[in-house]
């Protein structure tokens, strides 16, 4: 088609050139408006003649500025042919892309003045196709992995020089290799998946082990990986298949060692995790989860911290930065919170893994259960300080001889020790005499607080303790079986301490007799642990030792004493009869000496013979007392039973003491119910007497004395009571006792052997004697004797 | 020359009445007392004007208890001089003339005694 005949020359030859012409032939006048549009231009274009004719190029094709095509039309106006190479082009009707080529030369008329300018676009796309073939070939020629390119029937039409590396093969092997008919891909069971790959989809293939002696080659087995990927030409139509195939021996290696490294771990009683280099922890073993509950993706990363005490996560975290920072192994104990919600310790060591140059590729770190062992060398450690403490304490306990000193400690000791509220310590004193008394002490408690209690007695509770059968101990006593058991309380009396807690221990001593026992309470329960039964066991053993010996201390000591006190008792009392004596010898020797006869006149004489035999009277009398105390102590006080009785010889004491109870202006009331008749030691019940009386004399001088005769079925019974002084309640026992006298020895001569010797001899008839007084109401000496006793029997 | 008495405070009957026979053998006043508060009157009622001769146990008032009494007398009877007779082997606290120990020698007792009752 022609726009305007007359602006061009009218040459019939050269139009249908034009319109024949294969190639795209355009004109445009000087204002670049397009003249001439060849059907080869329609075609190329897509665009039809008459929608481009008369209209400025870059007004219907804007493109062509941006692509600089507009210089090439300014040019050819200017006279000056030019090429534009390899323009991309893209169809404003249809979208199609293409590359052009534009050949562009100015037109001239016969004056050879320009008039416009011409070109001839010629579509190169085909060429650049090639480029891009050829850009491809040198690619595949030189990449490190397998290559391959089939047809869509499966045959392959291209493979690269890797490719001959990779299969050990040749690349002519393959001129008549169609990947259907490779019996292998039915071996590794992956039809389905070269199938899918072939239909156009994407496609990786499981990882396949190659060794090439399965097809005959010599070659080292590898693991191979295989992706197929669809080619498509222009149109988005499927042309070919591509594969690349890579050796993933190493990475299969790395994997697998991984994979063996992860189920090692899995299997490993500790908890294994790794990070990487920045301590990023990225895998936990399956024991993480198992024993912290948790899940990896509440545990990913810096998540560790929620199952950590949060107490110490702040110096754990800072630990673990600074081991990441300087790389060095970082280890630490700490707890961790299981999915039970309770912390255990743990004992953690991280370690780096370093690569070939010594970077650290990541961290390995391993959590161990550490609890028991904690918990073992705790209790060790416990074990090792309570000995210890009970050692030392053995050692202070046994240097204190002074037994109220020792019993307090013990007890202030025992009492912190158990983190009792209080403690008491029972204890039996035995005096002298065989008298035992309970004592005790407390600790962490005023005395006020038990005063008004009763000692304890052998109930439920307490029983076990005095009977020494072993340990007591109660998270909570007063829901403990034998609470409550015993009247008249029923538990504990009204007023004391709250008690739920509750251990005692028996203190035994080694001869194995129960010295007493220790007691701890709290008035909260779950107080006392099994530590500290084992410790107050312990304690009471340390206990009961320092005891006997401070006890066996005392004795020793108390022997001493009354060693001391009977000499200095003795002494004075022979000193005075002797000095006595001694004085009336002088007198005599004197007189003798100055030839004065005044000291030898009858009436001086007499008297001092009368003093000088009360004087050896007294001297017997002392020498027998300490006679008999003698016997008494080596067993030996022998009686010499005859019958008679017990009147004649209450008479036959009063009447010798006729005189001395005149003298003490004594008044002697005499009433003898009975005449009771038995088998006694005559001398010795004399003696008896004897005593009772001369101590009224020289206690209650001056008030009647009353004694009475009794017989209560088949006993005797002597009763003396004076008017005198009287004795306290608090010292009846203690009159009986060797060396006792109530008012001290300064003040009334006698050895105070008395009323022991009296009493020993009462107890050698089987008899008993006591006294019923009180202090300013006199005192009542009541003699029982049995008419026959045992011994008397023999 | 005249001597201050002689006052003899001792429980035991028979020592007493020896020193007494003694001593006024001796040429000596004496007055007798047998415990401490008994002695403490007769010295009052000497106005301390004469030697003591003092046991040292005795009932109702030891011999301590007397000497001890003595410090709250007015002076003339606190400072009455004292001669101890005991048979403790030690003498009192309080500070005493002098300290004989049972049984007396009574050479030595003489010689004391007319020592500390001659008047100058």
């Amino acid at each position: 088609m022609v726009a305007n005949p007359d602006s061009v020359p009218t040459q019939l030859n050269a139009d249908l050139l034009m319109q024949n012409c294969p190639d795209g032939i355009l004109a445009f006048d000087l204002n670049c408006r397009y003249t001439h549009w060849n059907a080869a231009m329609e075609n190329l274009v897509e665009m039809p003649a008459s929608r481009v004719l008369g209209k400025i190029a870059f007004e219907i094709f804007p493109f062509l500025k941006e692509i600089g095509e507009d210089r090439h039309f300014l040019e050819a106006l200017e006279g000056r042919p030019s090429v534009s190479r390899r323009r991309p082009f893209q169809s404003p009707s249809t979208g199609r892309e293409g590359h052009f080529e534009g050949h562009y030369s100015p037109v001239r008329n016969a004056k050879g003045e320009i008039v416009g300018g011409m070109a001839i676009i010629r579509n190169v796309s085909e060429r650049v196709q090639n480029d891009v073939n050829e850009r491809f070939r040198v690619l595949a020629e030189h990449a490190p992995f397998s290559i391959q390119l089939y047809r869509l029937d499966g045959q392959c039409t291209y493979a690269n020089p890797a490719w001959e590396n990779f299969w050990i093969s040749k690349r002519e092997e393959l001129q008549n290799y169609n990947v259907f008919s490779d019996p292998n891909i039915d071996h590794h069971g992956i039809r389905g998946l070269v199938t899918k790959a072939f239909r156009g989809e994407p496609v990786t293939l499981p990882d396949i082990y190659y060794d090439p002696a399965s097809i005959g080659k010599i070659g080292r087995p590898r693991w191979l990986r295989a992706h197929f990927f669809p080619i498509q030409n222009a149109e988005g139509k499927l042309i070919e298949i591509g594969e690349v195939a890579q050796d993933v021996s190493d990475t299969k290696a790395l994997m697998e060692n991984e994979e063996r490294f992860r189920s090692l771990a899995n299997a490993l009683p500790q908890l294994v995790w790794m990070a990487d280099p920045e301590g990023y922890i990225f895998w936990y073993n399956q024991r993480w989860y198992g024993y912290t509950g948790t899940t990896p993706d509440q545990m990913e990363g810096w998540g560790w911290k929620s199952v950590h005490d949060p107490n110490l996560v702040a110096e754990v975290v800072e630990r673990w930065t600074a081991a990441v920072k300087s790389g060095e192994p970082f280890e630490m104990e700490f707890p961790l919170r299981g999915a039970d919600g309770k912390f255990r310790a743990f004992l953690t060591r991280v370690n780096p893994i370093r690569d070939s140059n010594g970077k650290i590729v990541r961290w390995l770190g391993t959590n161990t259960d550490v609890q028991e062992l904690k918990q073992t060398r705790e209790e060790l450690s416990a074990s090792v300080d309570m000995l210890r403490t009970l050692n030392s304490l053995g050692r202070s306990f046994s240097e204190q001889l002074d037994l109220d000193k020792l019993v307090q400690a013990i007890t202030d000791v025992a009492t912190k020790l158990t983190r009792a509220q209080f403690g008491a310590l029972f204890y039996n004193v035995t005096k002298e005499g065989g008298d035992t008394y309970a004592l005790y002490t407390l600790s962490g408690v005023a005395r006020e607080a038990f005063s008004k209690f009763p000692m304890p007695r052998n109930t439920a509770v307490f029983g076990p303790t005095f009977a020494g059968e072993g340990v007591v101990r109660s998270d909570d006593i007063t829901k403990d079986a034998r609470y409550g058991k015993n009247a008249p309380y029923h538990g504990m009396p009204e007023g004391h301490l709250p008690v739920r807690s509750y251990l005692a221990v028996p203190v035994i001593s080694r001869t194995g007799t129960v010295l007493g026992g220790l007691f701890f309470g709290h008035a909260l329960p779950g107080i006392f642990t099994a530590k500290d039964e084992d410790f107050v066991h312990g304690l009471a053993a340390q206990a009961a030792v320092a005891i006997d010996n401070a006890q066996l201390f005392q004795k020793a000591q108390e022997a001493i004493r009354t060693r001391d006190s009977f000499l200095s008792i003795a002494s004075h009392e022979l000193r005075t009869p002797v000095t006595s004596m001694k004085l009336q010898t002088q007198i005599m020797k004197r007189s003798i000496l100055k030839e004065d006869p005044t000291v030898f006149s009858p009436e001086r004489v007499s008297k001092m013979v009368n003093q000088t035999d009360r004087s050896l009277d007294r001297l017997a009398r002392l020498i027998d007392d300490m006679l008999d105390v003698s016997r008494i102590q080596a067993g030996k006080l022998s009686l010499i039973f005859e019958d008679f009785a017990l009147d004649l010889l209450i008479h036959e004491v009063f009447e010798r003491f006729q005189a001395q109870l005149a003298a003490a202006k004594i008044e002697v009331e005499l009433e003898i119910q009975a005449s009771p008749k038995g088998r006694w030691d005559r001398h010795r019940l004399d003696q008896v007497v004897t005593n009772l009386v001369t101590n009224a004399i020289r206690y209650a001088p001056g008030s009647p004395l009353k004694v009475r005769i009794m017989q209560l079925a088949n006993r005797a019974v002597l009763e003396i009571e004076d008017r005198g002084p009287g004795i306290a309640k608090e010292n009846h026992a203690r009159i009986f006792q060797r060396f006792e006298r109530l008012i001290s020895a300064n003040e009334i001569s006698g050895m105070g052997l008395g009323l022991y010797i009296v009493k020993e001899i009462v107890l050698a008839h089987e008899g008993q004697i006591w006294v019923e007084s009180e202090a300013g109401q006199g005192a009542k000496f009541i003699v029982e004797l049995p008419l026959e006793s045992e011994v008397a029997r023999l | 020359m005249s001597k201050l008495p002689v006052v003899i405070v001792e429980d035991d009957e028979s020592i007493s009445e020896n020193l007494r026979y003694f001593l006024e053998l001796e040429g000596f006043q004496t007055h007798s007392a047998g415990n401490g508060k008994e002695g403490l009157e007769v010295i009052r009622g000497l106005h301390g004007a004469c030697l003591v001769l003092l046991d040292l146990q005795m009932p109702v008032m030891t011999g301590e208890q007397l000497l001890e009494a003595l410090k709250s007398e007015p002076s003339a009877v606190r400072n009455v001089p004292v001669v101890v007779i005991s048979a403790r082997n030690e003498p009192p606290q309080s500070r005493v003339q002098a300290f004989l120990r049972k049984p007396i020698d009574i050479e030595k007792l003489l010689e004391i005694v007319s020592k500390l009752t001659f008047k100058s």
